[in-house]
């Protein structure tokens, strides 16, 4: 019985184990130019808190940072950016890629295998002139739109609180600060942007992190 | 990568414009979940989006702006649905309100050891719990009132203190409107410590403070504040002696009453992430202070006729500068830079009295004293919970520290030395601190080693 669980698990890994390694991230220099390309990871669609902020019919922004040569002298960043809106009436997502020269790639994706199946096939152009084998370290940020705005909400009300009193005060009165400290420290959900970071060298295997 | 998400951000919105495909929503109906009754009305009248009209996205994230404003609402989210007719939304808002109580509470040991003579150190050992219990309610859409209580044991070898303090404040977050914040706090603390030393030392204490702070935006990250203060104390300290030659027991008395009003203003630079736990950002403020204090002290000998009063009245002006910075380099790291000066110009006068047989006596002395304080921290932070752990349970992180703090009393910056004698003092001290955060509340729990 024992076995036949054993069996039961190593093929279902045996199974398993190629769609892990298709879903992670990598970055590759391709083609005669090496033209360095990114590979999206479909658990970073599939992560629930984004999968709530793309079915919200609001755009959700996912940034791309590529740093190549890590820790190296030439060490250079690559930068990408993915604006993803569903549009409900319609049932399509409506899909942007850009840098910071324009809008590179446009899309509209009918209903969520639509956007699915183009993020699994989406090969995203980091530009040029790479060297094979070169460390990199690929960090992709994802956050609503509303990303800047809702910093600043936080900002709002945390400036203009504090520890103002023990400052001015020959007398510190850290109790008193530490009040008004946390009425500010729990009025907001801090909402932690979501972040995925692989790191590995090009064309070979990565590792990830959330 | 701030930068370029900069970029990258104005890179989409040029796009957004230039290729004229802003969306926009025509709102036929708001829902609002995840809220009480009473406040529902509140939240339709901030959000000011009138229905039968469409809306930016970007109108659509002022509101939620404007909504997490609210004191008492901790997180607001939107989302979209389909409205009765084609392309009409009704717009969803699922508010989280802010918990009503709320704990932060510190647990902390403090080990020092001290040079007492050139070959011979002496090691202290100081603990620290207080536990404050919290509870705020929402008169208007833009106030709170609160309240909280605070006991608190302080341990060391030598003494033991359980002072016990209770708060009470009010804050206004739009105070005169243009998003100027108010608050005024009243404390209350009665505490008693008792020395463990034979001389059976007790120490009795009341102590009563107020403070203002008012604060006005000028541009986006900064603040010019204004706050005001003061304090009432009064201590008194009561030891016994016995005198074996005579075979009696005497009973120090030795009362401190104090007064204590102050005035400052400062200019807040902050461009923090967050209030309590930061990881990017800086924070500049220089400031003023006016401070007057007038002490009166006594001493009484019950049993005999001895007694003593000294007056000190100090009025000061002291100028302060705190600057503090936070540098993310990897997602779950974070190192810091903290530091503050303060310099203070005082005017002393102090006058002794001593009531003896022949009649009283005093003296009065009159002297400009300068102090100077500083310090540096520099440390390391690592997020233990982070992305969808953090979001769910709350933040958690471990702080390591290094610390140099210099005191100079007495010292004339002109003169560059005294006539009377300089004091200066510095600690050193290396901690680490576990600090957990969430909409309840905080809790630290931390260990420090100090030298001198």
């Amino acid at each position: 019985m024992a076995g036949i669980k054993m069996l039961g698990c190593s093929l279902f890994l045996f199974m398993v184990a190629p769609l892990i390694a298709q879903t992670d991230s990598w970055v590759a220099a391709e083609g005669q130019n090496g033209e360095l390309q990114a590979r999206l990871d479909l658990g970073i669609l599939e992560n629930e808190t984004v999968q709530k902020h793309l079915n919200s019919g609001l755009t959700t922004t996912f940034l791309l940072e590529c740093r190549l040569g890590v820790g190296q002298k030439d060490e250079e960043t690559r930068v990408l950016g993915i604006a993803i809106r569903y549009e409900l009436w319609e049932e399509v997502f409506f899909v942007k890629v850009f840098n910071d020269e324009g809008t590179l790639i446009s899309e509209k994706l009918a209903q969520w295998k639509g956007l699915s199946e183009w993020w699994n096939g989406a090969r995203l152009n980091l530009g040029t002139g790479t060297v094979k084998n070169q460390a990199f370290r690929l960090v992709i940020e994802v956050f609503p739109f509303s990303a800047q705005e809702r910093e600043a909400a936080a900002a709002w009300v945390s400036q203009s609180l504090g520890e103002g009193a023990t400052l001015g005060s020959a007398e510190a009165n850290d109790i008193g600060a530490r009040i008004l400290s946390t009425i500010v420290a729990t009025s907001f959900k801090r909402r932690v942007l979501q972040t995925f970071s692989y790191k590995g060298k090009l064309g070979e295997g990565t590792s990830s992190s959330q | 990568m701030a930068r370029f998400r900069t970029v990258l951000l104005v890179s989409m919105f040029w796009q957004l414009l230039v290729f004229g495909a802003i969306p926009e929503f025509h709102l036929v109906a708001v829902r609002i979940e995840g809220t009480q009754a009473d406040v529902e009305g509140i939240v339709i009248s901030e959000l000011r989006l009138p229905l039968e009209k469409s809306y930016s996205e970007t109108e659509l994230f002022r509101a939620m702006v404007r909504l997490r404003r609210l004191p008492f609402v901790l997180d607001a989210e939107f989302r979209l649905e389909k409205g009765t007719e084609f392309q009409t939304y009704i717009l969803v808002i699922d508010i989280k309100e802010t918990k009503r109580f709320f704990i932060d509470s510190e647990a902390s040991v403090f080990r020092i050891s001290r040079y007492s003579s050139p070959d011979q150190t002496e090691e202290e050992v100081l603990g620290r719990n207080r536990l404050t219990l919290g509870y705020r309610t929402f008169p208007s859409s833009q106030s709170q009132l609160y309240g909280a209580l605070s006991p608190g044991i302080t341990l060391s070898e030598r003494d033991q203190e359980i002072p016990i303090r209770a708060t009470g404040g009010f804050a206004h977050h739009n105070l005169g409107g243009g998003g100027r914040f108010f608050n005024l706090e009243a404390f209350y603390s009665e505490g008693e410590t008792s020395f463990g030393s034979g001389e059976e030392d007790e120490v009795d204490g009341t102590y009563l403070g107020v403070d203002v702070l008012y604060a006005l935006p000028l541009r986006k990250s900064q603040w010019l504040r204004f706050g005001s203060g003061a304090r009432w104390d009064e201590t008194s300290f009561q030891t016994r002696y016995i005198d074996f030659f005579q075979n009696q027991t005497t009973i120090q008395r030795r009362n401190n009453d104090r007064d204590l009003l102050y005035f400052w203003a400062d200019w807040d630079w902050n461009t923090l992430n967050d209030h309590a736990l930061p990881t990017s950002g800086m924070r500049f403020k220089p400031g003023l202070a006016l401070v007057r204090q007038r002490t009166n002290f006594s001493l009484s000998q019950i049993q005999k006729v001895d007694e003593e009063s000294f007056i000190d009245n100090r009025d000061a002006i002291a100028g302060f500068l705190t600057y503090e910075q936070y540098w993310q380099f990897l997602p779950r790291s974070t190192i810091f830079l903290r530091t503050g000066i303060r310099v203070a110009r005082e005017s002393v006068e102090t006058q002794e009295t001593f009531l003896n047989f022949g009649g009283p006596t005093a003296e009065v002395i009159e002297k400009t004293e300068y102090d100077f304080s500083g310090g540096l921290a520099s440390g390391y932070i690592f997020d233990i919970f982070r992305g969808v752990r953090a979001e769910k349970y709350g933040d958690f992180r471990l702080e390591l520290a290094i610390q140099d703090a210099v005191e100079r009393e007495s010292f004339n910056p002109i003169l560059g030395r005294s006539r009377r004698e300089e004091l200066t003092s510095g600690i050193q001290n290396v901690s680490a601190n576990l600090i957990f955060r969430n909409y309840w509340g905080v809790l630290r729990l931390g260990v420090s080693y100090g030298w001198d």
